[in-house]
C-alpha cells in the first residue's frame, strides 16, 4: 500500500541534471519513482525544466555540453514522466515573502510551487536548501533506502 | 535454552538492521533525521497558529 503521506512528490532539477548526465544515486533513485509513482502523483516544475536545459547544454569539466536535440530529448522525456507544474508570478512574491533563512531563493520557489499539489515528498541533493520548510520531508537521492522506507 | 531465544531474535534483527544500513548505505544518523522529519510532518496537525508562530524562522 502506497503512503498516503508521500502520495505526491516533487522532484528537484539538480536529481533530474544528474539523471541524464549519469550520476549513478540519480538515476536508480529516478527509476524507482518512475516505478513506484506514475505522471499523475509525480511532480516537477517548468521552472526545472529550463534549469534542466540551461545546465545540460553548458559544458563543463567532466562532459561536453548537451546538444540542441539531445537536450529537447531529455526535456521530452521529462515531459513523459513528470505533470509539469506552472510558475507565475505569485509564486514569486509569496517565495520572496516567505519567512526563511535560506538565501536561495530557486529552491523556495520550487518548494511553493510544489505546495500547489500538496506534495509532502521533495526530493533533492541540496537537503539543506529546504531545511526550514516544516510541512514536507526532504529526500537525497543518495539515501534509497530511507526512499524506499518511506515511498512505496 | 528457552529463556535465551528472545535475545537470539533480538540479536538478529540488530544483524539484519546492521546489515540492511550498509548494503542500502544508510547512515544511522540520516535515518533518525528522517525519521525526526517524518514525525513532524505527519503532527503538525495538533499545533494551533499560536504555537506555529512561536517558531518564525520555520515554514509551515
Amino acid at each position: 500500500m502506497k503512503n498516503k503521506k508521500y502520495l505526491n512528490i516533487y522532484v528537484d532539477t539538480n536529481v533530474m541534471v544528474n539523471f541524464f548526465t549519469g550520476i549513478d544515486a540519480d538515476k536508480k533513485c529516478l527509476m524507482y519513482l518512475f516505478s513506484k509513482r506514475n505522471k499523475e502523483r509525480l511532480f516537477t516544475s517548468a521552472l526545472a525544466l529550463v534549469q534542466v536545459a540551461q545546465v545540460l547544454q553548458t559544458k563543463k569539466k567532466s562532459r561536453a555540453a548537451f546538444s540542441l536535440d539531445k537536450t529537447d530529448e531529455c526535456l521530452k522525456y521529462l515531459i513523459s514522466k513528470f505533470t509539469v507544474l506552472d510558475l507565475n508570478n505569485n509564486d514569486i512574491i509569496d517565495s520572496i515573502s516567505s519567512p526563511s533563512e535560506n538565501k536561495d531563493l530557486e529552491d523556495i520557489v520550487h518548494y511553493q510551487i510544489s505546495q500547489k499539489k500538496n506534495c509532502m515528498a521533495i526530493i533533492t541533493n541540496n537537503a539543506k536548501h529546504f531545511v526550514n520548510m516544516m510541512n514536507v520531508n526532504i529526500f537525497e537521492p543518495v539515501r534509497l533506502g530511507i526512499i524506499r522506507q518511506n515511498i512505496s | 535454552m528457552a529463556a535465551k531465544q528472545p535475545n537470539e531474535v533480538k540479536k538478529q534483527i540488530d544483524d539484519l538492521f546492521k546489515l540492511l544500513l550498509q548494503k542500502t548505505q544508510t547512515s544511522y544518523k540520516s535515518l533518525i533525521e528522517s525519521s525526526r522529519r517524518d514525525f513532524i510532518v505527519s503532527n503538525l496537525e495538533v499545533l494551533t497558529q499560536t504555537e506555529k508562530q512561536r517558531f518564525d524562522k520555520l515554514v509551515f
